[in-house]
């Protein structure tokens, strides 16, 4: 037997965010998974403008800082294969617009004027970003020329006198309007690119009272000096043409939020404007410049005008998209869908990492997590008392009441399968079979119960006053959706309960139990994180309401005739034609990780092409509800969805109208008839 | 000299006490926002409560309501010396300057900057351009604590705005190795400020306000654990009330000589006197503050007014503020 402690390896999942490791490479190689980048992501790194749409912990800022040079830097010291494809180093330089300030911009008067203001601050803040953009370009330029690694990778020829000589032809440029004609050296013309852009934040942070009229009158435009200094680079035999220098700008709704709150509606708000000059840089379609843009969903669409002009900047054209959350979601067809084999790819990597001592074999996440069937699951909701769910209706037929009595004794599943048949063809108004079906029952349908099993489970649940249980890996990809963060935190949250729970020597199979107990606290957190975030309390009483009127409409819906109904859906054309709030809200839920915004394909006859949301997997353990969902949402309109996102916030419900549009067809029966053969005789 | 102390000890040793002094602050829904007028009234020259409304929230109407209460009492009180000009919580900077020239006009020389009540987006620039304002020969800054033990056990605040510098504190360049957060009662918006944070190898050191005064030491700890307890080397303790202490820890150890770090970046969501020293801190050292500004403030936020506290950062045009934010070796202190 080996030694307890040291077969006790650490929580591999303890860090959860790869970004936190880039200074160690050996590290981020073991826990960054290359499957990310693949297909679509991998044109991240080719020559072209893109944007990158991802939501809160799907890897967006992971992958941009890809582009660092140290970050390569460092793969390459360590002899590691750069992530990258083709193992091809890239010519990266980048700003967070967060940590460079670019958020409190716009805020102070420039000449007084409200509307000469507005103007010039979109100017001003384009010189700003050139001037970021630039200087850490000369940044990148010096850490290549101090003997890099990545600089030989690049085939680029970095001395300090090709360096002055290109510094000082970039200074006689136009791009400057002749401000950096003094520039002699490489040092020289950065401290004057250092100084314009201190000038501004002493102006921005009130440390001087005005900005001088020159500054103003020599703003450049946007793109124009980044491109030149490509260009020079080329001229000066630095870096060759092949090379494209690519930029990426981390965090764009950073401008968005400049005033976001007080204009949401106003196509002349500064925030949008600010917008428009980064949407120029895609505007230009340099092919030695490629710009990466890092944006969340919301923030992305909004404002699509270039500066100074009505053009929209258009994809395909002008920029790629790459939406991680688009990547990693599941689409209709399952087979394609990347999520599950990253993930596994992503927890292996760490557990292999983590416990060395160990067989990696032994220790796959996947295989780990105890599968908990749904006739297991019965079985522990009814705990020692094995009857407890036997179905007692006295009042349906004999031969059903014996048929389901008997079928539960030999299979408790199929009986509540069966039990639920049955209620669903008597509020129908139909009467049930004479004879109890024993072969080709119809609730033996593989899809009849496929929709039906995760609400049935949930009601057992409920009935047998249990929390609902999870086991296995599917249960935990499932309530991860698209989003590797909470996949993390849930397998740290796994691990660390069955570590506690002494599974030191059980490592191989981790016990339902303990999932549950894991997914809960993953769940009740994600919930409490709602609050975190802008807009998040109102967001939180959203989710809890449409939790809890989901909850009653599936509880009350005796025959689960509508299992979808954990979600809700409503027509495209109704939805764009409704208030900004209103999407607003929805859209930023959904980046929130408080909702999924999904196309629905619709079986209603007029075809109308509508969007469904669903509450966040992770959220339903919380609030008691399937994380599964199941064809037919809701059908709502968008009054109903806007009177639910209120600020009045009232009580979500569903249940009423879909019985009843149902029941129309017969006769608005909302209640199961007490004698339902002598019911349908009296109406004939 | 670092003179603070109960606002009323700290007058008595002021010579502004004779010739009465002007008072920038604001009238809000906690009645602690009116300490100094029912405390002071006799030395109120004239003051300037800035009236600042959030956006409309399911709180809008208690807040209304309370707030219209405070007015109606310093207008009782102070008659013809106060004015109460309205402000938006998101104003612009031009917006938050401007109410202190109201509070100058008519020639103040002496200002109590109260910042019991104001928002910090609003305070740290008040503060920064009350020192800098060459007309100003004494800038006093003053806190009144709400009566003891009642503090809403409710979220204090919601709706976090996304990270952002504070006005007149933003950043030039995006590379501040070390983030540097006080903390507080509500952990509200620091996880997603930590968030935003993590992608660089960055330290991450917290301030740790004590005595967390009774029943709140508890509520404390739940705000740390909610961000990740960093281990104890990445904490220190600085006083609740002390805002020289606070400033004078954070320049022995991150400016000058022997310091770790001369690139921090600030977080201030701890009790007011701490965010008034790492205020202090950025203006002398030109660190950038950040922040997540809530939209909605609970109306019961906290009752009753305790005592008020005083920090005289400038006397008759001697800056005694800058002493605090000397830099001195970090062994000094030690």
């Amino acid at each position: 037997m080996m030694n307890e402690s040291r077969e006790r390896p650490m929580n591999p999942f303890q860090t959860l965010y790869v970004t936190e490791t880039l200074t160690d490479p050996d590290a981020y190689w073991n826990l960054f998974s290359p499957k990310i980048i693949s297909g679509e992501t991998g044109r991240l790194f080719l020559a072209g403008n893109v944007v990158l749409i991802g939501s809160n912990g799907t890897g967006k800022t992971m992958l941009l800082r890809l582009f660092s040079c140290e970050v390569q830097e460092a793969f390459l010291r360590h002899h590691k294969q750069l992530p990258l494809p083709g193992e091809k180093a890239v010519f990266g330089v980048g700003v967070n617009l967060i940590h460079s300030g670019f958020g409190s911009l716009g805020r102070r008067s420039l000449v007084g004027g409200k509307i000469e203001d507005e103007m010039r601050w979109p100017i001003l803040v384009a010189d700003l970003l050139n001037h970021h953009l630039c200087f850490e370009l000369m940044r990148v330029l010096e850490f290549l020329g101090n003997g890099s690694l990545l600089a030989t990778a690049l085939g680029a020829h970095v001395t300090e006198a090709a360096l002055d000589e290109f510094a000082q032809w970039l200074g006689r440029q136009d791009c400057w309007f002749g401000r950096m004609r003094s520039a002699d050296s490489f040092t020289g013309l950065r401290e004057q690119i250092k100084s314009r852009i201190l000038l501004y934040r002493e102006f921005f942070n009130w440390n001087r009272a005005t900005l001088p009229t020159e500054v103003l009158e020599s703003c450049t435009e946007i793109g124009v000096p980044l491109a030149v200094c490509r260009e020079g680079l080329g001229r000066h035999g630095i870096v060759g043409a092949e090379q494209s220098l690519m930029v990426t700008i981390d965090q764009y709704e950073t401008l968005l939020h400049t005033d976001y709150e007080q204009r949401k509606s106003d196509p002349n708000a500064l925030g949008r404007a600010f917008c428009r000059v980064v949407n120029s840089l895609l505007a230009r379609r340099d092919s030695s410049v490629s710009f990466k843009v890092g944006v969340r969903p919301y923030a992305w669409g909004r404002e699509l005008r270039a500066l100074g002009t009505d053009a929209r900047v258009e994809c395909g054209r002008d920029y790629q998209v790459v939406n991680l959350d688009e990547i990693l979601r599941r689409k209709e067809n399952s087979k394609s869908w990347v999520f599950p084999a990253f993930v596994e790819d992503v927890a292996r990597r760490r557990i292999e990492r983590f416990t060395p001592r160990l067989s990696v074999e032994d220790l796959n996440m996947k295989s780990m997590l105890r599968e908990l069937t749904p006739e297991v699951a019965i079985e522990r909701y009814c705990g020692e008392k094995p009857d407890r769910l036997m179905p007692a209706h006295e009042d349906w037929p004999r031969a059903w009441q014996v048929g389901l009595r008997s079928l539960y004794k030999k299979d408790k599943l199929s009986a509540k399968f069966a039990e639920l048949w049955a209620m669903q063809t008597l509020l129908r108004g139909e009467d049930l079979p004479k004879s109890f079906p024993k072969r080709n029952a119809p609730w033996s349908g593989e899809w009849w119960k496929k929709e039906r099993q995760d609400a049935l489970l949930m009601r057992i649940a409920s009935e047998c006053r249990q929390r609902r249980l999870y086991g296995g890996w599917d249960d935990i990809v499932t309530l991860s959706a698209y989003n590797v963060l909470v996949f993390l935190s849930l397998c740290r949250e796994i691990w660390d309960i069955h570590d506690r729970a002494g599974g030191t020597l059980k490592w191989r199979s981790i016990e339902p139990e303990v999932q549950s107990q894991g997914i809960r606290i993953v769940s009740e957190s994600w919930y409490a994180k709602q609050s975190e975030f802008p807009g998040g309390s109102r967001r939180q009483d959203f989710v809890r309401r449409l939790g809890i009127g989901i909850r009653r409409a599936l509880l009350e819906d005796r025959g689960l005739s509508y299992p979808g109904h954990n979600g809700f859906s409503v027509a495209m054309d109704e939805y764009e034609n409704s208030s900004a709030e209103i999407r607003d809200f929805l859209e930023d839920a959904a980046d929130f990780g408080a909702l999924m915004a999904l196309p629905h394909t619709t079986k209603e006859r007029d075809g109308r092409p509508r969007r469904k949301f669903y509450l966040f997997p992770v959220l339903c353990p919380t609030l008691e509800i399937p994380a599964v969902r199941t064809k037919e949402p809701y059908y709502a309109t968008i009054e109903e969805v806007a009177s639910w996102t209120s600020e009045t916030r009232p009580t979500i419900s569903f249940r009423r109208k879909a019985l009843v549009r149902r029941a129309g067809k017969r006769g608005r029966e909302t209640q199961m008839p007490l004698f339902p053969s002598q019911r349908r005789k009296g109406k004939r | 000299m670092r003179p603070w102390g109960p606002l009323a000890w700290l007058l008595e040793r002021l010579p502004i006490v004779r010739s009465g002094f002007g008072l920038l602050g604001s009238v809000a829904a906690e009645e602690r926002c009116l300490g100094v007028v029912i405390g002071h009234a006799a030395l109120l020259q004239r003051a300037t409560l800035l009236r600042i409304e959030d956006p409309p929230s399911h709180f809008s109407d208690r807040q209304k309501e309370k707030t219209d209460v405070h007015e109606q009492k310093a207008r009782e009180v102070l008659g013809q010396r106060v004015v109460v000009p309205p402000r938006h919580l998101l104003a612009k900077d031009d917006d938050i300057a401007s109410g202190l020239e109201e509070a100058l006009s008519g020639g103040v020389q002496s200002l109590v900057l109260d910042i019991t009540c104001l928002p910090k987006r609003y305070s740290f620039l008040l503060v920064k351009l009350a020192l800098q304002h060459p007309g100003l020969r004494t800038v006093v800054v003053i806190y009144s604590q709400p009566a003891p033990g009642s503090y809403t056990d409710e979220h204090l605040a919601e709706d976090p705005q996304a990270v952002a510098a504070l006005p007149g504190f933003s950043p030039a360049f995006g590379e501040q190795d070390t983030l540097v957060v006080a903390v507080g009662f509500e952990a509200l918006g620091l996880p997603q400020l930590l968030g935003e944070y993590r992608d660089r190898q960055r330290d991450c050191v917290i301030l740790l306000p004590f005595p967390p005064g009774q029943p709140y030491s508890r509520r404390l700890w739940q705000s740390i654990m909610a961000v990740g307890y960093p281990g104890e080397s990445s904490v220190r303790r600085v006083s609740a009330g002390d805002a020289f202490g606070t400033a004078t820890l954070l320049s022995a150890e991150w400016s000058g000589q022997g310091a770790r770090s001369n690139s921090i970046v600030l977080a201030p969501y701890g009790p007011k006197p701490v965010s008034l020293g790492m205020c202090l801190h950025a203006i002398r050292h030109g660190c950038p503050v950040v922040y997540t500004q809530p939209l909605v403030y609970h109306p019961d936020y906290t009752t009753g007014i305790g005592t008020t506290w005083g920090y005289c950062l400038k006397l008759n045009s001697v800056e005694l503020w800058r002493s605090a934010t000397e830099s001195v070796a970090a062994t000094q202190l030690s």
